[in-house]
């Protein structure tokens, strides 16, 4: 299996799972720009190289893509200038047509092949209000505010319709009483592989925390900032505490960011048209950690 | 010989920056000499960056790169001096050179106070300033209010009252009144400036008060400075500059300018603080505001007063960390250690990604402060009460006294 840019060990559903069945495998590359925790299930892991000289583009959720002017510190070496992990991979095994020099010709080739991105360009991403995506052409001013005009429908028209309630796949229980809710927190973007690394990041949210209701807590005699347990069908995890009124009783949330966190609980259980994890939903059970 | 006080005109003789530069090339033929006679190593200016828009800074070393420093950019929005102590070791090994907007004197008269800069080696061209305009505003304001293409605007300038821009097939001028009633048009902290010709530099450009035959062709000049006479002087022996008395008439016509510029300020001024309320429902709209705040420290990374090495909004039994919406002790903070000094260059507005008015806010209690303990920031070295310690020796007092009272020396001094 060869994994590019990829932390299934905490992003995906069920970690333990995740776990044993890299570790079945009988040859794993994981190129990545730095070191993850999937690494540690690798056979090989080519070096990290990252476009970050030449300046890189951040693509944002909010869909408007912003300039990062030249990034002052580089951790790669000066003639990493274009060293982009997938140019250097394909090239390795024989591929023709990347030899690319700059940021801007790794950028057009991937607008070519992406419609959505088309007319992205680094012309107008250098202007300081950028452009918002959609924008298949390079005639086209972007899409700021996406179905402002119609539908993708043959009246034009949104179509409201019922859906018959089906629950979660797994729901609370005697056992596992609680709701766990998942998510993220602002400071942290996917499995922390980079914003871990930068400073001010990591002393905002150096750990994983569990949001739990005030009034589960008191039943519980959990302290806030108390490291606790918290156990489902698929693994259990400690971490700590966050006291709130922010979830209702017996709902939990735990942001997806942290190794041995919140996806060693998750449930793999698939929704059936969109093959979407159920990752917003499982049940868990609390319990106080006992002192030896 | 000119001595500090004196006014006169001036202009260069160096054809190649009469090719470039804009109103005689004055400040550009000072640079130009300061760095031919070694009395700077560099200057530090503004340049285009990839559009009309993008102001730049630059580092100029070779006299031959001036050129394209020549002129003025209305939607630059960088404050220099921070970038000085941030990334040129605070003047502390080089000679710097800065051509300087009211903010920017202001600024750098603040770090020197903190010992952030040395003003010794910093030899300052202020040019006067009327305000500046954020580069997205200026392309809606651009291609709603004037119809034309931003893109393809290839000059912009302000003049007599109205931002006039100049592109393929034409130009056009509307005045920054009407701009700003239909909320564009400068900054809001440049509306409230009442630094308009910064005569804490060394010396004090600008056009206004250049009239007759020299209108356009030469540049005003105020020598505020004996550190800006001897540049002058050298200038004009050298041959690269030169200068006559100006019109009497012209002084008088920059008095007025000045004067109605300020008046304009207090007028801003009047209308932004009122609209802030007063009291508890100051305080309410504050916190209502600033509770958007992400946390991502622009405002504290881009302030001139801000210099500690450990800020006091990372100190977790204040400001718990990883919690929003940030508590309000982040921002009582920042108000307590900067109010004192703000010199509104609007900075912490500028750069926030929650649109938080920050500069608003703490313009607002400065002016407050001022009015109760006189003291005025960016005009001279005279310290604020902040400025009273030295961070590093009264942070080892607190340790070494096992005190956190701040400052107790300078309330009660150590008896004998």
């Amino acid at each position: 299996m060869y994994i590019l840019g990829l932390n299934p060990v905490v992003s995906y559903p069920d970690s333990n799972h995740v776990k044993a069945s890299l570790e079945k495998l009988d040859f794993l590359v994981v190129q990545d720009i730095f070191w993850t925790e999937t690494c540690e299930y690798a056979g090989c892991c080519p070096p990290r190289r990252v476009l970050c000289r030449e300046g890189r583009h951040v693509y944002e959720r909010r869909a408007a893509r912003q300039p990062c002017e030249k990034s002052g510190r580089c951790t790669g070496r000066v003639e990493d200038r274009l060293s982009w992990s997938l140019p250097n991979s394909r090239r390795g095994m024989g591929l023709k047509g990347f030899d690319w020099k700059t940021g801007k010709d790794v950028w057009d080739d991937m607008r070519a092949c992406t419609p959505s991105m088309r007319g992205v360009t680094y012309e107008k991403m250098e202007k300081p209000e950028s452009v918002h995506w959609p924008c298949p052409a390079e005639d086209h001013p972007g899409t700021p505010i996406l179905h402002c005009e119609k539908f993708a429908c043959a009246d034009g028209l949104g179509n409201f319709f019922g859906i018959e309630y089906r629950p979660p796949a797994e729901v609370a229980d005697a056992e596992y009483p609680f709701t766990l809710m998942t998510g993220r927190v602002i400071f942290h973007y996917h499995t922390r592989t980079q914003t871990d690394r930068c400073e001010v990041l990591h002393y905002e949210v150096p750990e994983s925390y569990i949001q739990i209701n005030t009034q589960d807590a008191k039943e519980l005699g959990i302290r806030q900032h108390e490291k606790i347990k918290v156990k489902s069908r698929r693994g259990e995890i400690e971490t700590i505490a966050r006291v709130t009124d922010d979830v209702a009783p017996k709902v939990l949330y735990m942001a997806m960011h942290f190794d041995k966190g919140a996806n060693t609980l998750t449930n793999t259980a698939l929704d059936p048209l969109s093959k979407m994890p159920e990752l917003k939903h499982c049940a868990v059970s609390v319990e106080k950690i006992r002192e030896a | 010989m000119t001595k500090k006080g004196d006014m006169l005109y001036a202009w260069t003789n160096d054809a190649e920056i009469q090719k470039k530069a804009e109103l005689g090339g004055a400040v550009t033929a000072l640079w130009k000499y300061a760095l031919e006679s070694k009395a700077v190593d560099a200057v530090l200016a503004v340049t285009k960056g990839v559009d009309l828009y993008d102001a730049k800074p630059v580092i100029i070393t070779d006299p031959k790169d001036l050129a394209k420093t020549a002129g003025s950019l209305h939607c630059g929005t960088l404050l220099m001096p921070k970038l000085i102590k941030k990334y040129l070791g605070g003047s502390k090994h080089t000679k710097i050179g800065v051509t300087v907007k009211g903010c920017d004197a202001m600024a750098f008269y603040e770090l020197a106070k903190r010992k952030q800069l040395d003003l010794d080696r910093i030899i300052m061209i202020g040019v006067n300033c009327g305000g500046s305009v954020s580069p997205v505003i200026a392309r809606k304001m651009i291609a709603e209010k004037y119809g034309v293409d931003p893109n393809v605007v290839h000059k912009e300038e302000i003049d007599k009252g109205q931002f006039i821009i100049e592109y393929e097939g034409g130009h056009k001028g509307i005045s920054v009144d009407e701009l700003e009633e239909a909320g564009f048009g400068r900054r809001s902290n440049c509306r409230r400036c009442k630094m308009k010709i910064p005569r804490q530099a060394d010396l004090a450009c600008g056009n206004w008060g250049v009239i007759g035959p020299k209108a356009g062709k030469a540049t005003f000049v105020e020598v505020c400075s004996e550190k800006g006479a001897a540049l002058l002087d050298g200038a004009v022996k050298k041959g690269i500059l030169a200068t006559e008395a100006p019109n009497p008439k012209g002084i008088e016509i920059r008095g007025k300018v000045e004067g109605a510029m300020l008046k304009l300020g207090d007028k801003w001024r009047k209308k932004d603080f009122e609209g802030l309320g007063e009291g508890k429902d100051r305080l309410k709209k504050i916190m209502s505001e600033t509770s958007r705040c992400i946390k991502c420290y622009q405002c504290i990374d881009q302030c001139p007063i801000c210099y500690c090495v450990d800020c006091t909004t990372k100190n977790p039994v204040y400001v718990p960390p990883g919690e929003l919406p940030v508590n309000f002790m982040f921002h009582l903070i920042r108000y307590a250690h900067i109010a004192d000094s703000c010199v509104n260059c609007g900075q912490c507005e500028e750069v926030c990604p929650a649109e938080i008015p920050n500069a608003l806010f703490m313009h607002a209690q400065q002016v407050e402060l001022e009015k109760m303990f006189g003291h005025v920031p960016g005009q001279d070295m005279e310290l604020p009460l902040h400025a009273f310690v030295e961070e590093k020796a009264e942070r080892a007092r607190l340790a070494n006294t096992h005190s956190d009272m701040i400052y107790e020396n300078v309330f009660n001094p150590v008896p004998k």
